[in-house]
């Protein structure tokens, strides 16, 4: 059944229409593909939009769809909705019969209990999927099926999946949404059209929020923050809790960098030993980490220009100047090994520790 | 909105719509009712997005609108009303439905009747056939169980109507079991079109149908997406599954070796007797054809079970049996089913050897045919 689609930006900061005709902001090329696609009729039976959370896949999901159901007919070009008809509409606040959504969020609210986890899109909804898919359109020419979170996908539910990539119904437009398409099937991402979304300009994003209202300096610091992901930019323009609950994991990641040894070690300790309850957190802590080690190189060598957590560069200026840039390069080295590492099942603790042991003593050398 | 009519006529319509409300579904608006006026009527509708049920009302209207609220708690609400008048009022650009019957009244949380599907209506440009409702239903309770249950080929899970000439067929099938039903339509059509209804929409057609007289008219979309049946006031809605059905033509005998006929009665009992021991293994029954002794004398043919655990069970029909001496085993359960749907009176079963399909037809009656695959008969 049709549901809103939940990875889509619902804030009070909405994207407006971008320069490539579609409120998708970046992806120009992905964008220019599929309106031509759609305009010449020849639109593929699946594809498969792969990007990092929040970087606009749903979004531009929601238009292609959007591209597809239009029902304006005077449209001077077929490839750009409208947004006003009766179909753009219901299909922006995720109420269009004919476009469904399946992901972790519709199974969890379709599930027998409630409460219960949803980590991984089930065999039980693949195969719900296959059954509404069977089904001719209710009020469009066609049917959109998006499948958010493919990639949680187990092997079952994925060869599963692949039965109804085989032998899709004609008027069908199957839209895989995944994280990381290497998590899917070789089998499944080769009978899909694989859409690449990479992370978009910062420049962009900070543009993209200017448009819809944001001022210019918040525009600024939200889009280095976002990482070349204008879906949490808007998340995060319009919820100031997100942007706060950065900053503060920024501020903790830079205590931590400052610490000594001791207190470095004491903290590796303590997030080695969260990993196992809270590993999506720890690995985000990481990826600050990363970050900010990341800038204090870059203010080493003199290129502030590239900074993502600009509002502490005073704060890391004072840090990085104390160590040469061959450390800084050592501590951005171990950091990547420790997040190698713990993807591949290092026990969490040894790897923080080894990490926290390469970095460059907080003694300052002068 | 301002519309009143009777009680009596709204808890009706609700009641019979109800039957296509959503009760677990992602999209809250299908466990709405919709409430709109609609050419000096009421029109009330509901869908779960596989059928959709509309019926229209009598009401006198002062005020044209659209609503869609809770169906369940509509329904709840009207029928414990007395039997008068009831006013339906919506406040303009508001979605809320206030419900009164003299000093009972209700307000009603609802949601805008733009987010409802638009459920299509039964018009000229669509292809229409006209069939009477008892035969129509007599021919979807013959046809519909033999559909598939599980999901795996979509196909399967629904009821292939073909509309051909003056002839409408209706083809279920589930990979082991394939019923086949014709019927005559009230005129011909100009072309030949087949639909896939889903077996669920098929049976809730079916209860639709229920004792009407009158002849109903079934119409598919121009875009061939849903079947519309307009039976009295009510029109039904089923949407069709995309695909292919397979060419079940091909799957029925021309021809039989052996032919058995017996009392249906006599050898549906036989075959329930012996599905009880069958429960324990795979539900096997077997049938043993055996000619009369001398030209005159009637066959029988014997129906039994075992299970190494349970025990054993025979029974015996008499038959007339032309051909060979056959036997063959079936699952019992298909055979219950398709005696149950089979008027009393004489059946045939043909046989083509033990690992050929077998047929079961009414006698005497054209246009039924139903073919069951045979189980495995081991050595025993």
């Amino acid at each position: 059944m049709a549901r809103p689609p939940s990875g889509a930006v619902k804030t009070a900061v909405a994207p407006t229409r971008s320069p490539n005709g579609w409120p998708v902001w970046g992806h120009d090329v992905v964008v220019a593909k599929l309106r031509h696609s759609v305009a010449s009729g020849r639109v593929a039976h699946a594809y498969l939009f792969a990007g990092p959370d929040g970087v606009g896949k749903t979004t531009l999901a929601v238009s292609f769809a959007q591209a597809l159901c239009c029902q304006d007919g005077t449209r001077p070009d077929p490839g750009l909705p409208c947004g006003t008809c009766l179909a753009c509409r219901k299909i922006a606040r995720g109420v269009h019969p004919d476009v469904e959504t399946f992901g972790l969020a519709a199974q969890a609210a379709l599930a027998e209990k409630s409460g219960g986890k949803h980590l991984s899109l089930s065999i039980e909804t693949v195969r719900r999927l296959a059954s509404a898919t069977a089904l001719r359109p209710m009020e469009a020419g066609r049917r959109i099926v998006l499948v958010e979170d493919a990639e949680t996908m187990q092997g079952v539910a994925q060869e599963a999946l692949l039965k109804t990539l085989e032998e899709p119904p004609s008027s069908v437009v199957l839209v895989l949404l995944a994280d990381d398409a290497e998590a899917l099937l070789p089998t499944i991402r080769s009978r899909c059209r694989l859409v690449d979304l990479r992370p978009v300009s910062r420049a962009t994003v900070a543009l993209a929020l200017v448009e819809s209202g944001v001022a210019q300096e918040q525009a600024a610091e939200i889009a280095a923050l976002a990482g070349g992901r204008p879906g949490w930019a808007f998340r995060a323009a319009g919820d100031p809790a997100l942007l706060e609950g950065r900053r503060a994991a920024v501020d903790r990641a830079l205590g931590w960098i400052a610490g000594s040894t001791y207190d470095r070690l004491v903290a590796a300790v303590r997030l080695g030993d969260a990993f196992q309850k809270r590993r999506a957190e720890v690995f985000a802590d990481l990826d600050t980490l990363l970050g900010v080690w990341r800038d204090a190189l870059l203010l080493r060598a003199n290129l502030p220009h590239y900074l993502t957590y600009r509002g502490h560069a005073e704060r890391l200026d004072g840090l990085a100047r104390g160590w040469d840039l061959d450390a800084l390069h050592r501590a951005v080295c171990a950091v990547q090994t420790c997040l190698s590492d713990l993807e591949a099942n290092v026990r969490p603790r040894l790897a923080i520790e080894a990490m926290v042991l390469q970095w460059p003593t907080s003694s300052p050398q002068r | 909105m301002k519309v009143s009519c009777l009680q009596e006529n709204l808890q009706r319509a609700l009641a019979q719509v109800s039957r296509a409300v959503a009760t677990k579904t992602s999209l809250p608006v299908l466990g709405n009712v919709l409430l709109a006026t609609d050419d000096g009527r009421l029109r009330v509708a509901a869908t779960n997005l596989e059928i959709g049920i509309t019926t229209w009302i009598g009401a006198s209207i002062e005020e044209e609108g659209k609503v869609t609220v809770d169906a369940r708690l509509l329904a709840e609400f009207v029928n414990t009303l007395p039997n008068a008048p009831v006013t339906l009022r919506v406040e303009p650009a508001k979605f809320s439905l206030n419900v009164q019957s003299g000093r009972d009244k209700a307000g009603i949380n609802g949601v805008d009747a733009e987010d409802f599907p638009v459920i299509p209506r039964l018009e000229g440009d669509a292809y229409v056939a006209t069939v009477d409702p008892q035969v129509l239903r007599d021919m979807i309770s013959q046809v519909e169980f033999a559909a598939a249950t599980d999901e795996s080929r979509p196909v399967l899970a629904g009821v292939l109507a073909r509309f051909e000439g003056q002839r409408l067929t209706l083809a279920a099938a589930d990979g082991f079991r394939l019923a086949v039903r014709e019927g005559e339509l009230a005129e011909p059509v100009p072309d030949r079109l087949d639909a896939i209804v889903p077996a669920r929409a098929m049976r809730e057609l079916a209860r639709i149908l229920g004792d009407q007289t009158e002849p109903v008219r079934l119409a598919i979309t121009p875009n061939q997406s849903q079947l519309l049946v307009r039976v009295g006031e009510t029109e039904f809605l089923s949407r069709l599954i995309d695909g292919t059905f397979p060419d079940y033509k091909q799957i029925i005998p021309k021809e039989f070796a052996t032919r058995l006929e017996m009392g249906r009665d006599a050898f549906l009992n036989a075959v329930r007797r012996a599905s009880y021991f069958a429960r324990d293994n795979n539900d096997v029954v077997r049938i043993e054809a055996r000619a009369g002794e001398e030209e005159f004398t009637p066959g029988s043919i014997e129906v039994s079970a075992n299970a190494a655990e349970r025990g054993s069970s025979q029974s015996f029909v008499d038959a007339s049996v032309s051909g060979p001496e056959a036997q063959i085993a079936f699952n019992s359960r298909y055979l219950v089913d398709v005696l149950g749907v089979l008027r009393n009176g004489q059946v045939l079963i043909g046989v083509n050897g033990s690992n050929q399909a077998g047929v079961v037809q009414p006698v005497g009656l054209e246009g039924y045919t139903h073919v069951i695959m045979p189980m495995v008969i081991g050595a025993n």
